[in-house]
């Protein structure tokens, strides 16, 4: 009887030491939702800034080719698609990282939601049954007036609970620097590559808009009806560059949330900011897949 | 003293900036009464200035491609460190259930030597 109290003891002390992990459970799963869908909704940008690149080699392209012989046409379009072609594979390698970055989280998500209380429970209960069979006292044993087999249940719970914080935070000790690391190269994957699409943008928009806008309005003729409203819709869609603010915010979210997380200081407000911009980047990812 | 890194963001600034300009419709204008030469030559300017943005941002992506690739060791024991963890969970559930049923053996040994 003396030897189940004191195991029972050691099984508290393990639930205490777990509950004092202050990177919940709770937490890591939804850290991990939050990757999961960073994950998700990269290769939609990749694809986005392809068609970007692309967009803007072929309308420099064009507007020099009068200028240029048949030869050098020719070796320009095979230089311009010869780097296109790096671009894709470059991107395509960033892809399938993506994909093990994925995976981390989703392994991640079910350790945190693994939920195994009730078989745990269900078996515990039948040992002690069984126990009680070869060991009558223990059948009728009580701790603080409780019967033991009343017990299982909440302490099960919390256990299991413990287990996957103690396994939590053996993985975070082992590993929060490593991913941490990652998500600083994925924010300057993410600023490298935000920084080209607003360039090429913002070149597709000088080229098809504003030179047209500049040339009507330096002719001699009366300005179209629509020339204002063309101007400004031509001067604010650079500002308003959608994909580079979206993306950068939530990356720089998620990365400053997964160190506060590792620390054990990340608060249900710091989940819920995280959570809404990794929201806005999956509507964007989701708007850019739409319109490829 | 900028580093490679810096200097190469820089210089990509600098080029896009110089595309920009060079596209735009005041450079256009002003190219537009210069002698075929001067303009073919700015086309060719244009086309080499493109080039080497797309260089450089091929050089920049494959750069934080190669450290992200370095990475990916440690993602990977991660994942199998993480999954070990979850099997342990889960297998507490049928060792407890196993025990039961060898202790339920032994109870109905126990109970025939009585």
């Amino acid at each position: 009887m003396t030897r189940t109290l004191g195991i029972l003891g050691q099984v508290l002390l393990l639930v205490l030491a777990g509950c004092g992990t202050t990177a919940t459970v709770g937490q890591a799963g939804r850290v991990a939702d939050a990757g999961i869908a960073y994950a998700d909704s990269m290769p939609a940008l990749f694809d986005e800034s392809f068609r970007l690149a692309a967009t803007a080699d072929s309308l420099t392209l064009a507007e020099n080719r009068g200028l240029l012989t048949a030869e050098e046409r020719g070796t320009d379009l095979a230089i311009h698609d010869e780097l296109l072609t790096e671009r894709l594979k470059l991107l395509r390698d960033l892809k399938a990282h993506a994909l093990v970055l994925r995976s981390y989280f989703v392994a991640l998500k079910a350790l945190a939601e693994t939920d195994v209380s009730g078989e745990v429970a269900q078996a515990t209960r039948s040992l002690a049954e069984r126990l009680g069979k070869l060991h009558a006292p223990i059948a009728t044993a009580t701790i603080g007036g409780q019967p033991v087999g009343d017990l299982i249940d909440p302490v099960v719970n919390v256990a299991v609970a413990a287990y996957q914080n103690i396994a939590l935070r053996r993985e975070l000790d082992a590993r929060a620097g490593a991913i941490e690391r990652e998500l600083a190269l994925q924010k300057a994957a993410i600023q490298a590559i935000g920084e080209q699409m607003l360039a090429d943008w913002d070149l597709q928009i000088q080229i098809q808009e504003r030179n047209p806008l500049f040339m009507t309005f330096i002719e001699d003729r009366p300005l179209p009806d629509n020339w204002t409203e063309r101007r400004i819709a031509a001067l604010i869609r650079v500002a308003r560059f959608e994909p580079l603010n979206t993306a950068e915010k939530a990356i720089e979210n998620l990365h400053q949330s997964w160190i506060a997380f590792a620390e054990g200081r990340l608060g249900d407000g710091g989940l819920a900011l995280l959570l809404r911009d990794i929201e806005d980047l999956v509507q964007l990812a989701v708007k850019l897949k739409g319109n490829a | 003293m900028p580093t490679a890194g810096e200097l190469r963001n820089e210089t990509l600034r600098e080029l896009r900036a110089a595309r920009k300009d060079m596209a735009s419709a005041r450079f256009l204008l002003a190219l537009r009464d210069q002698p075929r030469e001067v303009q073919r030559d700015a086309a060719l300017k244009q086309l080499r200035t493109q080039q080497m943005i797309l260089s450089l941002e091929n050089a920049v992506l494959a750069e934080i491609r190669d450290q992200l690739a370095a990475q990916e060791q440690e993602l990977t024991k991660g994942i199998a460190a993480l999954a070990k963890a979850r099997k342990n969970l889960t297998s507490v559930a049928r060792v407890l259930d196993a025990l039961g049923q060898v202790l339920s053996i032994v109870a109905k040994i126990a109970k025939a030597l009585a």
